[in-house]
């Protein structure tokens, strides 16, 4: 047994002054913490306050400079070698706003600070990266398009969709190779997104864009995404690629076969070299269905058995467009198909080739799918 | 400089420039007054209208979204008073779909202008609406 422990008041002493001695550290440890938060806010809005002296200092000044009253160097004189970056920052709020011989002076006025943007590129932050590619994209892009390539194949996937962005441009089409090329890299992005992105370039977009979707080595997203960009460039040659690409890589899936991965369930995600083949089936009946003719029906027509419901359903949707009254008995019979998404494409599919008997009829009695029915009738009423 | 001859053809008209963004307020107000034009600039939709309400405008430039009530209220609102019903009105907007524009020129605005613009194409867009109703 201790001397303390034999002695109570002696250790319950102990006990307070310890306790005493945790409040004191607590208490300090606080008001440490508050100063330091305190110091930190105070800081901010110093900061904060000096950015908009100088936006309120540089605002008139840049104003004058792009309507040709003030100069470039005028303007120099009023940034300071360590507020390049900000001036820059501040610059590319004038650049999403305008274009025309204003945007191109805003380009020149940017040009002396963009070498320092442009060494950001090697940062070991992501963010630093990111807005150094934005930055360049936007108002150096003639000077910098070489280091936004090499930004593509940057390890941060975010930075390198910047990069691609950046690179996607009408006035610039040369860079879209090099764009699809790292497609495979951005397969988390939506591919509706990336095919806006390089139908955003234009016609001239179109002859590598018809290769990469032609190329069975490439990857089935990149294949998706260049023909969901040929469909939004209304482009009908891809038509029969369309046609080729669903024969070679779809035809041969027969109703009965084993599918590859569990592909006639619907709760498959997460398998993504399926969903890319899905998105590639998708893109390819869509393009029958937007700019096929009659004769494309017969590959849309092949592929409404198939064992995986996703091409089935977008093979019957397309035969509502450049099918016939051939059609009408295929349809109606896939209003019995086990995946209800099959049945809402048929049922859409039926109504724009103005057979409703047998959708009316579901719609009219206790059936499994009559609510799909209605529905599918009622946007027709509605549209 | 602005030629002396373009600030006297242009008589000091006033134009209202109707839009949230700073920038773009100090881009066009410099642009417009260097043309020799009194421009007013307001902030948000029901400042348009108080301001034109006070007659003496020659044109408005109106962005289609602002806090408050927005460019195709403001518009709406604009056509409906007997002082401002004939004012010119070119509409702003980042939105550029067919539909936009439409439904703009259909509730009255003379013009549509889409964001990014070019300065000097809104200048001279709002010179050419000037003359038609001058």
């Amino acid at each position: 047994m201790t001397a303390a422990m034999s002695h109570p008041a002696v250790f319950f002493d102990g006990m307070l002054l310890f306790i005493l001695f945790c409040i004191a550290a607590l208490m300090l440890f606080s008001v440490a913490f508050g100063a330091l938060a305190i110091k930190y806010r105070r800081q901010n809005d110093r900061m904060a306050a000096r950015w908009a002296r100088l936006e309120a200092e540089w605002e008139p000044l840049v104003v004058a400079v792009l309507d040709g009253d003030r100069t470039a160097e005028d303007m120099a004189a009023h940034v300071d070698r360590k507020d390049r970056l900000y001036f820059v920052d501040f610059l590319t709020r004038f650049a999403k706003r305008l274009r025309g011989e204003t945007r191109d002076q805003l380009d020149a006025l940017a040009l002396p600070y963009l070498d320092a943007v442009g060494a950001h590129l090697t940062y070991p932050a992501p963010a630093q990266r990111a807005r150094a590619v934005q930055a360049l994209g936007l108002l150096g892009f003639t000077h910098f398009a070489d280091r936004l390539v090499t930004a593509l194949d940057d390890e941060s996937p975010l930075v390198a969709m910047l990069a691609a962005r950046a690179l996607s441009r009408r006035d610039h089409p040369q860079y879209v190779g090099a764009v699809i090329d790292r497609l495979y890299r951005f397969d988390n992005w939506s591919p509706r997104f990336l095919a806006s992105m390089l139908a955003a370039v234009g016609p001239d977009a179109v002859p590598q864009l018809r290769t990469a979707y032609a190329d069975s080595a490439r990857p089935p997203q990149t294949r998706a995404v260049a023909a969901e960009a040929l469909r939004w460039l209304n482009d009908i040659p891809a038509v029969d690629i369309a046609a080729r690409v669903l024969e070679e890589e779809f035809e041969r899936e027969r109703p009965g076969d084993a599918p590859p991965t569990p592909a006639n369930r619907e709760e498959t995600a997460g398998d993504d070299a399926l969903n890319a083949r899905r998105d590639l089936a998708a893109s390819s009946l869509r393009l029958l269905r937007n700019l096929g003719r009659p004769e494309h029906a017969r590959k849309a027509r092949d592929l409404c058995a198939s064992p995986d419901f996703v091409v089935r359903a977008f093979a019957l949707r397309a035969l509502g467009r450049i099918g016939d009254a051939s059609d009408v008995s295929r349809l109606e019979g896939a209003l019995e198909d086990e995946s209800v998404w099959v049945v809402l494409h048929a049922a859409h599919a039926l109504r724009e080739l103005g057979a409703e008997t047998k959708l009316r009829d579901i719609a009219a009695r206790p059936h499994p799918r009559a609510d799909i029915a209605r529905q599918v009738l009622a946007e027709g009423v509605g549209s | 400089m602005c030629p002396a001859g373009q600030a006297s053809q242009a008589q000091k008209k006033k134009i209202i420039v109707g839009d949230d963004d700073e920038l773009i307020t100090a881009v066009l107000r410099h642009r417009l007054e260097k043309g020799g034009y009194e421009v007013v600039v307001a902030s948000d939709g029901d400042e348009v209208v108080s301001l034109a309400e006070k007659g003496g405008v020659a044109a408005i430039v109106l962005d289609v979204k602002m806090p408050g009530r927005d460019g195709l209220d403001a518009l709406r609102r604009l056509r409906a008073l007997p002082a401002t019903q004939h004012v010119p009105i070119a509409m702003l907007s980042g939105k550029g779909s067919e539909s936009d524009i439409v439904k703009g020129i259909e509730m009255g605005a003379d013009d549509y202008i889409v964001k990014p613009f070019s300065v000097l194409e809104v200048v001279a867009r709002i010179r050419r609406l000037l003359k038609r109703t001058a």
